[in-house]
């Protein structure tokens, strides 16, 4: 488990089910999870057709996109994830230090 | 409408752009962009993913029903209530052959329900509706049960499986029900040849095509000594040791042939006992004729083996003395016989009897008889060799063989011993008993050369050893047989001349001299032979006596008398007939009977009119029997006359509890007393015993009138003799009568 702040993290993924880079950013989000976040992580997934009330008021204007909903300001991350460096550096997590 | 429609391409052409543009900027990692209203805008290539897998669900469906279908077993889901949702074919088509109304079969109805409402003896019903309820709960991941569900001509069952619908959001159960009946058939099949297997009381054995022992009940446990993890894994053979190479070379070509065989072996059991089993191997072969396994089956016949072995001992051995009885002898003179003629040797058979033997069980019992007997047997085994055999083939009579003798002097030696070994006192049973023994012998090859000759001449030698005065042995003699050969010979012509009523009666009249009157006759046998002519007792009693036509001509001869007696009565002659009883007549009981029977037959004739002749030395013999046997006839009103009297030595004591009522003077005295006074006192001192003891007292022999008044003058005055009269024939009785009366002759016998 890496080295990081103690606090829950609190993550919304937003995606339109069904779409291949929403189901991308899914499964990426369910493995950088495990692998850095443990149980200390809320994972909220909402689909936008679903709820595009809240998606306005998250201020979400496309989809796949991943809000950091405890960092201050929020932080929002847009894309499949395939890369999950920016991620990273908004959790403060450095790649190097993952454990498997 | 030209101009709208040249303005709606440009949109679209411009959304196009637009949606490239965001393609473009987001590197194509988004499906959906929303406006700022939150209106959500799906991009085209989001859109074509989603129509391809719709598709393909749509085609994964397809094929899944498809499968499902095809299944036999029948299927349905059920909703998170238990309604059924959807069926599979075979479901449907089960329910409709069931007699289902509903062309879904069910599709629609709530199964639990239609469980809930089966009969409460339907257990399977109840439990199958709490186990999907158990599953709909979360409280149980499946349910499996066994059901049997018999159609009218042909049992089957089921296996009703049921699972969680995980795929349907708002759960459910998917519930199966595969026919298992072959399963089940297979089953029962297995556990009944289980069964068998485990409950036979033959042991099996079965292996693997190398021989190797897999599986054996506990049959064969129970008769090998070994346990099961003694013999599995080991190689099945049978003990060479035992049944030797051969057998399992006999056996592998049976298999091959046959696949099958069958025989009697001997094996060991665990603990070292050696035990006969009858096996019987099979072969099990697969579909292409290859060998699957050997199945063994054995069965513990030793005990019956036992059983055979005892039967055929008692077949062969005499009961009492353990001896080898008449056929075991047989068998084993047969052998003897071909070694001896193989190997050159000689053989002697020897008839034994025991001299005397019946007296020991009349006096002293049969138990006693018996334990003399079993006390021979054991003192001929100790006297003989290992390679004699020793048997008893009757009541007192023994036959032995003694094999590899060198000759004649050497039996003698052997049986030398053996007699005087015999004859030793035995005590049995408080009474001190010895017996001397005769022994016959034949010599294979000299006397003779089969079995039958041999044991017939020995048989012979035996009576001949009887008849030169007992207690000794002796080897056989062609002239004995010659003579009993004549004796045999001539037995036949007497039976002969029974059936052809060649045997008459002469009569001898008995006078009374004080008055001449003539008081009875008695009858005198005579054979008229075709060839020799009339011939005298003396040339053919002797054949009759002993021989077992004794009794028969007995009874002739009475029967004859008797016919004579009715005749003489119709003429109103009335005298007294007296017909000789032979010895072995009068011990056999049923004489007075038979005596009796016969004055019966020939109604009319007063018991006292018939005389029985009993010789003095016979009388004498078996005395209890005779004395019975007379005291009988005497009840019967028939009289008893002593004949010979005087040369059977009879003491006083006998003599005085002899039921007779007459004492004839032997004739020998008699005919002799005028010249010798010897026989004179003896004649006087009948007399007067006769008197003494309230006798009738009758001369015979009687041959001139001189003798008969000496008699008269010692007061005996019934006489008979040639002086009166020869016997003659039944009719010259009237013409002699008449003759008799004329001479007078009585009158000059007493002064007047």
């Amino acid at each position: 488990m890496a080295v990081m702040s103690e606090e829950l993290v609190h993550l919304r993924l937003y995606v339109s089910r069904g779409s291949p880079n929403s189901r991308m950013a899914m499964r990426n989000i369910e493995t950088i999870r495990q692998q850095y976040l443990g149980d200390r992580c809320r994972l909220e997934v909402i689909d936008l057709f679903e709820e595009p009330l809240r998606a306005l008021e998250d201020g979400v204007m496309m989809t796949p996109m991943l809000l950091l909903v405890s960092s201050d300001p929020p932080v929002s991350i847009i894309g499949n994830l395939s890369d999950p460096t920016p991620l990273l550096q908004a959790l403060e997590v450095a790649p190097d230090e993952r454990t498997g | 409408m030209n101009g709208q429609g040249d303005e709606l391409a440009g949109l679209v052409a411009q959304l196009r752009e637009i949606e490239d543009r965001i393609v473009e900027l987001t590197g194509g990692s988004v499906d959906a962009v929303v406006d700022r209203q939150g209106r959500p805008w799906l991009l085209s290539d989001a859109q074509q993913e989603l129509r391809e897998r719709s598709e393909l669900q749509r085609r994964f469906s397809e094929q899944q029903t498809a499968l499902l279908n095809a299944l036999p077993a029948h299927i349905a889901l059920l909703d998170a209530r238990g309604k059924i949702i959807d069926a599979n074919e075979a479901w449907r088509h089960f329910g409709a052959s069931h007699g289902m109304v509903d062309p879904d079969s069910g599709v629609g109805s709530n199964y639990l329900e239609l469980c809930d409402a089966a009969p409460a003896d339907v257990v399977e019903a109840h439990e199958t509706a709490a186990g999907i309820r158990a599953i709909l709960a979360g409280e149980a991941d499946s349910l499996s049960l066994e059901y049997p569900c018999h159609e009218p001509d042909r049992p089957r069952w089921f296996n009703l499986v049921a699972a969680p619908l995980r795929s349907h959001p708002q759960g459910g159960v998917v519930v199966m029900h595969i026919d298992i009946t072959d399963r089940k058939l297979a089953e029962q099949d297995l556990q009944r040849a289980a069964s068998l297997f485990r409950a036979s009381n033959d042991g099996v054995l079965i292996t693997d095509p190398d021989g190797v022992i897999r599986d054996v009940n506990p049959a064969y446990t129970r008769i090998s000594g070994f346990g099961s993890e003694e013999l599995v894994g080991q190689r099945a053979s049978v003990h060479a040791g035992l049944n030797g190479p051969e057998v399992d070379h006999e056996i592998e070509q049976s298999l091959e042939a046959r696949g099958h065989w069958s025989g009697e072996l001997r094996d060991r059991r665990k603990n070292g006992d050696v035990y006969v089993q009858k096996m019987s191997v099979s072969v099990v072969t697969g579909e292409h004729g290859q060998v699957l396994n050997y199945i063994i089956v054995v069965t513990d016949i030793t005990r019956i083996k036992a059983h055979q072995a005892e039967l055929d001992r008692v077949a062969h051995h005499d009961a009492l003395t353990g001896l080898p009885n008449r056929r075991l002898m047989t068998d084993r003179l047969e052998q003897a016989l071909r070694y001896a003629r193989r190997h050159g040797e000689a053989l002697a058979v020897c008839y034994l009897d025991l001299d005397h033997f019946k007296p020991i069980n009349d006096r002293c019992g049969h138990t006693t008889g018996d334990h003399v007997l079993i006390e021979v047997a054991r003192r001929l085994e100790v006297g003989l060799r290992e390679s004699d055999t020793i048997s008893r083939i009757g009541g007192d009579e023994f036959v032995l063989l003694l094999p590899g003798i060198a000759g004649i002097g050497e039996v003698s030696q052997v049986l030398d011993r053996l007699l005087e070994a015999l004859q030793k006192p035995l005590e049995v049973d408080g009474h001190t008993v010895s017996v001397s023994s005769s022994i016959g012998v034949a010599l294979f090859p000299e006397d003779g050369e089969d079995a039958d000759t041999l044991l017939r001449f020995a048989d012979q030698a035996m009576y001949s050893a009887k008849a030169s005065g007992r207690d000794r042995h002796l080897r056989f003699d062609s002239r004995t047989l010659r003579q009993s050969e004549a004796r045999q010979s001539s037995l036949q012509s007497i039976l002969e001349g029974l059936d052809q009523n060649q045997f008459i009666l002469h009569y001898q009249p008995k006078v009374d001299l004080r008055d001449g009157s003539l008081v009875g006759v008695e009858a005198l046998v005579r054979w008229q032979h075709p060839e020799h002519g009339l011939l005298l007792p003396a040339e053919f009693m002797d054949f009759v006596i002993g021989s077992d036509h004794e009794i028969r001509f007995g009874e002739y001869v009475l029967e004859m008398a008797l016919q004579q007696l009715t005749h003489w009565q119709e003429q109103q002659l009335e005298l007294q007939v007296s017909v000789n009883i032979s010895g072995n007549e009068l011990r056999q009981s049923g004489l007075a009977e038979r005596i009796t029977s016969s004055l019966a037959r020939h109604g009319g004739i007063h018991p006292a009119r018939l005389e029985i002749e009993v010789l003095e030395t016979t009388a004498i013999k078996d005395i209890s029997q005779v004395l019975l046997t007379l005291s009988l006839c005497r009840e019967a009103g028939v009289q008893v006359s002593l004949d010979d009297f005087g040369t059977g030595y009879s003491s006083l004591t006998v003599f005085q509890r002899l039921p007779v009522d007459t004492l004839k003077i032997d004739q020998s005295f008699v005919r002799d007393m005028l010249q010798d006074s010897n026989d004179r006192s003896i004649v006087e001192s009948v007399i007067h015993m006769a008197r003494a003891f309230n006798r009738n007292v009758v001369a015979e022999g009687v041959e001139t009138m001189e003798h008969a008044r000496v008699l008269l003058k010692m007061g005996c005055f019934q006489v008979q003799g040639y002086g009166i009269a020869h016997p003659m024939e039944p009719d010259a009785m009237h013409g002699w009568l008449s003759e008799w009366r004329g001479r007078r002759s009585w009158e000059a016998l007493t002064p007047r």
